[in-house]
This record gives structure tokens, sequence and C-alpha cells, in this order.
């Protein structure tokens, strides 16, 4: 089923042009560096830095923001995935880095469904702890596809 | 906190559990390896372009291959060093996968079409202790022609 995805005349077509390949893959870069950006200024208010900033409104920038980053690199990481997805699909970086995908969300929703922006406590540091490791997991992991 | 710390050591595993295959660092530099043969498959797309390469047995260095020019190119690479080193690799014979260049790059050196399927061509390049038979071109020999496959034409 993954080989006739991606023999798809369309993604064959991409993974034959020279440029489309790489302008995915800079568009792909460009949503991940907006999602973990601010994602990482959030974590960053939750752990204390600069706390004349009202942590609510802040929030919700960040994670609006960050859902903008994630749907322009989700949408161009399965362009991308489609292009190669036997190869891919066989990847143990790319395997992992669906794991730490899965993992950071589930994360972010326990983040929001306990209110953890409004309490502020030590579970939300936690919490925005395990967001920064987790999406940096994704980040190496993702690199590390073209590497094993 | 356990399970970051399994996932902690997971990551730092992946490398060493996977099969290398595509990080160029994988690539034994200090050996150039030389391969001849006809062309069995082309698969001129994204990330990079591949070949697999049919060599037959008894497949010799060419003479005159260390004394072959190269062509000038952006990355600043010793030509001549690397073809006066190529050895012809033990067990030669057989198919090999062969990896050139993003497509960009072989567009730029006026290799925007794949070669014939069929076609005979000679390649420079490198291999890997884990690799097995796939080989990173590092120079591509077309109808007499040289192409520096690690940068684009200068």
């Amino acid at each position: 089923m993954l080989a006739a995805l991606q023999a798809w005349p369309p993604l064959v077509a991409l993974r034959a042009s020279a440029w489309g390949y790489p302008v995915l893959e800079i568009v792909h870069i460009a949503g991940f560096a907006l999602l973990v950006g601010s994602l990482a200024v959030l974590d960053a208010r939750v752990w204390g830095v600069a706390r004349s900033l009202p942590l609510v409104p802040l929030g919700r920038l960040a994670v609006r923001t960050a859902l903008l980053g994630l749907a322009i690199a989700a949408s161009a990481g399965l362009v991308l995935f489609a292009t190669g997805a036997a190869e891919f699909a066989a990847n143990p970086a790319f395997r992992l880095k669906l794991v730490l995908i899965t993992m950071a969300l589930a994360n972010a929703a326990l983040f929001h469904v306990r209110g953890s922006l409004q309490r502020a406590d030590g579970v939300a540091r936690i919490q925005a702890l395990a967001s920064a490791l987790l999406w940096l997991g994704v980040i190496a992991a993702g690199r590390l596809i073209a590497y094993v | 906190m356990t399970t970051r710390r399994t996932l902690l050591a997971a990551l730092a595993l992946a490398p060493l559990t996977a099969r290398a295959h595509h990080g160029w660092s994988s690539f034994d530099e200090g050996a150039p390896l030389f391969l001849a043969g006809t062309l069995k498959s082309v698969s001129w797309t994204n990330p990079h372009a591949e070949a697999v390469l049919a060599v037959t047995a008894g497949l010799a260095l060419p003479a005159d291959l260390a004394k072959r020019s190269v062509p000038p190119q952006s990355a600043s690479v010793d030509g001549p060093a690397i073809l006066a080193r190529a050895t012809v690799p033990a067990q030669a014979a057989g198919e090999w996968t062969l990896e050139f260049a993003p497509l960009s790059r072989m567009q730029a050196w006026g290799l925007a079409e794949a070669p014939a399927v069929g076609k005979r061509i000679e390649v420079v390049g490198y291999g890997g202790p884990k690799l097995g038979r796939v080989m990173r071109v590092e120079y591509l020999f077309i109808d007499g022609r040289a192409y520096g496959l690690r940068s684009s034409p200068r």
C-alpha cells in the first residue's frame, strides 16, 4: 500500500523535480522552527522567565503560533513522507519520530485539559520541560532519518 | 520519569542499532574505490539520484585513471589524489547501488536526464564497512566526460 502511495504520479513527479523536494523541506523546517520556537518561549515563561509578561495571554499567543507551525510542518511532512512512504515507514529514526510526536501531542493535550496554563504549578513546569525535551527529540529523530 | 529515561536511552541508541545508510559520514573517504559496468536501473529522484550498476568479473583499474583530468567544482576536492588512490574493491563483480547527488546538482552538471539503462559508466567513490554494496559517487565518467559530484561545477 505504501509502495502504491509513492508510485502515485504526482508524488513521482515531485520526487523527480529538482527544486520541488527542497522547497518542501524548507517549508517543513520553517514550520517546526515556528512550532518549537514559540513553545520554547512558553516553556521559559512557565519556568519563571520574564515574570512581568502575563502568562495566560502569552500562552494563548504561543500556542496559536505553535499550532500554525505544526499545521505547516505536518502538511509538508506528510507530502515528504508520501514521496518515499515505504522507505520512511521502515526507517527506525522515522518510527521513533512518530512515537515522540504522539507523546508530545499527548503531553500538550494533558497540559490544556488540566488547565496547567492557569495553574502554573510544579506539574505545569514538568509538563513544559517534557514538552521541550520531546520536541527536541522529534527534531533529532527527524534529522537522523538520513543517517540510520 | 522512567518513560523519559527510556526515551532518552532509545534516542541515544538509535544511531547504533540501525543499519547505516545515507549519512555521508558513514562512507570511508580514505579509501576511494573504482567500479565500471552497465546501468541496470536508474532512479533520477530526490533526495539524490541513484542507480544500480552491474559489474562483470575481472574488473581492472584503467591504466589512465590517475592521469584523467577532473573538472573544476565549487568545493575544493583533490581530484588527482583521489583518482591516484582508487582501487578495485574485493568481490567487485555483481550489483552495486550507486548514490549520486541531489537532482539540482545533477542538473548543474548537465545530467538533468538519467543516463539510459544499459549504458556503460565508470565511477570513483566510497563504500563503508557497514554499507554493503553501496557506493557514494565522487566522480562519474560517462562517454569520456568526468563529473565531480561533491559540489556544483565552477
